[in-house]
């Protein structure tokens, strides 16, 4: 009966936060401190044998060993870190907050306003940096706005699609006493929209560190980036894995504190929504199509206005800040164009033969922990932990030992991308799976329904929003992750185009590289826009209209 | 530059058009003021520096002439930049960011070739410090010992690779490339059996973590290309008062330089203690600091004065400039009239 009530618990959507027998707690406590000091031995032993002098891995004791002895040089890192981590956390999510209320408040800007966001979240950091570095001088502003740009879609994509899961009656409701949007977005959509917002602000913990973190490698003077490549090229393994672990550590904390928040905030149950299919009035087939061709030209107009403007505005030297006529020239006009397009194109390929299955392989694993975490808080409390940190920890730091470990082939970097990518999946689909209604959790509890079924059944259709609003983030996150791999580990694809263009002064074709890769990813991002259109206009249609 | 900059960036957040311009700009003014020392606003000019990369005993001449006020003695007020991964040195120079920076022959000839019109005015090293650095247990000590190996080299150093086995008469077919970036475990972990890496660093780490290792320099087998240019602009030439300033700011360089290869461990106690942040490790440091000054100081140093470079340097790095397929570069992008104005009365700076 015990067993039960529990799952009832459960059904109903709520943590299983109820007291355990008081004799369980040492048990199991003791339990998880074997468990760890078995992992952390055994890793001690393999980095004292079979990995021994080849400085793939830290072994504890070392890292031990060198937090102590560097206690102040990586505090100090790691405050500065930290703190551009949080400048640009806060600033990134009120950027997001503020376009979503615009896009809210002025509907009709929705496309636009998402397609632009995307632009600015494509631009490839190889490119960004040293333009920050430019524009700000010294100081930590290219950190502080890396972080930013690497939070502020993380959580505007879902805080839109919780804006819109709001039943179609409350809208009415306040229609009828003649509000106007600002009411309903007050009074309705900000509290539909508060568990998508957590999401965001909570997968966007790592982000903003790991943001800030790369920001740092555009010539910082202090921070956890700047230590962890002296201890890199000084072959100081055991110093750059107590980095990682500090950092780690950093996110963690922040991830919890997020979450800890949210759980506060969590409204009491998810109502049904109960939207009907289809009410938009079908338009002919080619006003469809003129709007959207309209919206794609309407983009390409504001993005190249602020391209030329930006530039100027900034006074950006034209010998490395090159203008849309002069990307035109290189891929299009001039002579060797096709030789440029022939270059650019075999790099592209090589970047979506391991972008589009870390694509796929990231959203899978996401999708498949966070049904598991769902099902089992144990394997939730023992497996977020090692979900933050995979996300936090920089490539640069563990590519050695993951090409070591899978090779230097697309595989390997495949799998970083995965691993880059899933993280904002696994946060937005946990709380997809808690969206099942209340009412719903309600007749399931009542039919003793097993947590599985109830997954398969209420959970899983429950989650289509958040999980379609994971997959639009995770395709210009996947591309963003993969040219990172190749900048920093492998050495192919696009990711090394940028680095040799901006090593050897090649700027026109560093840009063009900069828009082939924008527009790829603005590409995948339609895809995944098509199939979600498809597929939420069956499952959640209030998320087809305002 | 900098007041410029400052008025551009303040209209960005006037216009709110970048939300987060005006927040961040505010803490970056106040850091870099204060990383400028307290200069005295009258009678010092501020110019930056760029450095080649991040902060290290690699740049301890630099750190002597700042730390004994050699700059400020010459009315200069020297911000340092540091380098990094994702730092673009000419861009710096070629935008008016910097007044100079350090840089590499070849690299400043492909800068011209892509439109910017940049001079080497000296180089801190006669020697270029690439290096194929291999272990001890299988060590690579000629051209011929690279065929059939596997060499880890980054994408930017490739063309470098290529024209090195170029100029030894060795395909490239003959030797297997693996792209390897940043991480120099590669050797050690045996993916690679030779790293391409600078003479300076990697090695000096090796041999810090106990490991020993070969380390073949390039420049012996005929690619040598002139590194750790002083680098500028050449209109910063032409104008009288910024030629002035380039004129000080090397003289400084090269007393700072003076004093180091007298006494190289104060330049390494001088980089941990000036750069705390910066995560470096005393013994490595002091071990760099003895270790490159094979490379920075010659019979011509002694000679001609530190940074010197001869017509015969700079017609060996035009012949390379071909191997590596860079375009248009002729004597014209080095000048030694700087060199000539601060060594007038003989090798001392």
């Amino acid at each position: 009966m015990v067993l039960q009530s529990e799952e009832t618990v459960q059904a109903t959507g709520r943590e299983a936060t109820g007291p355990r027998p008081a004799r369980a707690r040492p048990v199991a406590a003791l339990r998880v401190i074997l468990g760890w000091v078995l992992v952390i031995g055994l890793w001690e032993l393999v980095g004292r044998t079979v990995l021994a002098g080849r400085h793939l891995i830290g072994v504890p004791s070392g890292i031990v060993v060198k937090l102590v002895e560097n206690a102040d040089v990586y505090g100090r890192g790691l405050w500065f870190t930290t703190r551009e981590a949080m400048l640009g956390y806060l600033v990134g999510n009120l950027a997001a907050v503020t376009l979503a209320l615009l896009v809210v408040l002025l509907p009709g800007l929705e496309r636009t306003v998402l397609r632009l966001a995307l632009v600015v979240y494509c631009l490839p950091l190889v490119a960004l940096g040293p333009l920050l570095r430019l524009a700000y001088g010294f100081g930590d502003g290219p950190q502080i706005t890396l972080a930013a740009l690497a939070v502020y879609y993380l959580t505007l994509v879902p805080l839109l699609v919780g804006m819109r899961a709001v039943p179609r009656s409350w809208l009415d409701l306040t229609a009828t006493y003649g509000r106007g949007r600002w009411t309903t977005l007050v009074t309705v959509r900000a509290r539909a929209a508060l568990p998508y917002l957590m999401a965001g602000l909570q997968a966007s913990v790592p982000a903003a560190f790991l943001g800030a973190l790369v920001g740092e490698f555009t010539g910082a003077e202090r921070g956890i980036g700047v230590l962890s490549i002296q201890a890199l090229r000084s072959l100081d393994t055991d110093g750059l894995w107590a980095l990682m672990i500090l950092s780690a550590v950093v996110s963690m904390i922040g991830y919890a504190l997020v979450s800890f928040i949210a759980r506060r905030l969590a409204p009491e149950q998810p109502t049904v929504l109960l939207a009907t299919q289809g009410a938009d009035p079908r338009r002919p087939a080619w006003r469809r199509w003129l709007v959207s061709a309209g919206g794609v030209v309407l983009t390409a107009a504001i993005v190249l206005l602020a391209w030329v403007g930006l530039f100027w505005l900034l006074d950006l030297n034209p010998y490395f800040a090159k203008r849309p006529w002069e990307v035109w020239e290189w891929l299009v006009s001039a002579p060797s164009a096709a030789e440029h397009r022939a270059e650019l194109f075999t790099a592209a390929g090589q970047t979506a033969l391991v972008a589009v299955p870390g694509y796929f392989a990231g959203l899978a694993l996401g999708v498949l922990l966070a049904a598991a975490f769902s099902l089992s808080p144990r394997v939730r409390g023992a497996l977020t932990p090692v979900a933050v940190a995979l996300r936090c920890v920089p490539i640069i730091a563990i590519a050695p030992l993951l090409v070591a470990a899978l090779g230097r082939g697309s595989f390997g970097t495949a799998v970083v991308v995965a691993l880059m990518t899933f993280f904002p999946t696994l946060v937005s689909c946990l709380y997809g799976l808690g969206q099942l209604p209340g009412q719903v959790a309600d007749v399931f509890a009542a039919y003793a329904t097993p947590r599985t079924r109830v997954l398969v059944l209420g959970r899983l259709p429950a989650m289509a929003p958040a999980f379609f609003a994971a997959a639009r983030i995770a395709a210009p996150t996947a591309l963003l992750a993969a040219t990172v791999a190749e900048w920093l580990a492998t050495g192919t694809g696009l990711g090394n185009m940028m680095a040799v263009d901006a090593a050897t002064s090649r700027y026109t074709s560093l840009w063009s590289t900069v828009v082939v890769v924008t527009l790829m990813a603005l590409a995948g991002y339609a895809l995944v826009e098509a199939v979600e259109r498809r597929v939420l206009a069956v499952v959640a249609p209030e998320q087809s209209r305002w | 530059m900098v007041r410029s900059d400052v008025a551009r960036r303040t209209v960005l957040g006037g216009l709110g058009a970048l939300a987060m311009g005006s927040l961040v700009g505010c803490g970056n003014e106040a850091s870099s003021s204060g990383g400028s020392a307290g200069g005295t606003a009258g009678s010092t000019t501020a110019v930056t520096y760029q450095l080649s990369w991040t902060h290290s005993v690699q740049f301890g001449g630099t750190y002597l002439a700042q730390d004994r006020a050699l700059f400020r003695d010459l009315g200069l007020d020297v911000a340092l930049a540091a380098g990094g991964p994702n730092v673009a040195g000419d861009a710096n120079t070629v935008s008016g960011a910097a007044l100079m920076n350090v840089s590499v022959a070849d690299g400043v000839a492909r800068s011209n070739a892509e439109g910017a019109d940049l001079v080497i005015i000296g180089a801190q090293y006669q020697k270029s410090p690439v290096t194929i650095l291999s272990l001890a247990e299988g060590p690579l000590q000629s051209p011929q010992d690279l065929v059939g190996r596997k060499i880890g080299v980054a994408g930017t150093d490739t063309p470098g690779l290529e024209a090195f086995l170029a100029i030894n008469d060795l395909t490239q077919d003959q030797v297997e490339f693996v792209p390897s970036q940043y991480d120099p475990a590669v050797l050690t972990a045996g993916q690679v059996d030779g790293l391409y890496c600078f003479y300076n660093d990697l090695p000096v780490a090796l041999a810090v973590q106990g490991i020993e290792g070969h380390s073949m320099l390039l420049a012996d087998f005929g690619y040598d290309p002139m590194s750790q240019t002083y680098t500028v602009l050449r209109s910063s030439l032409e104008d009288e008062a910024t030629r002035d300033q380039v004129i000080r700011l090397l003289r400084g360089d090269a007393r700072g330089w003076q004093l180091y290869q007298d006494d190289p461990q104060a330049a390494a106690e001088l980089a941990v203690q000036a750069y705390p942040d910066a995560g470096l490790d005393l013994k490595t440091q002091q071990e760099q600091a003895t270790v490159q000054l094979d490379i920075m100081f010659s019979q011509a140093t002694e000679q001609f004065g530190f940074g010197w470079f001869t017509d015969e340097q700079v017609q060996e790095n035009l012949r390379l400039f071909e191997l590596l397929g860079i375009e248009g570069a002729t004597e014209q992008m080095w000048d030694r009239s700087i060199l000539d104005e601060v060594y007038r009365d003989g090798p001392t700076a």
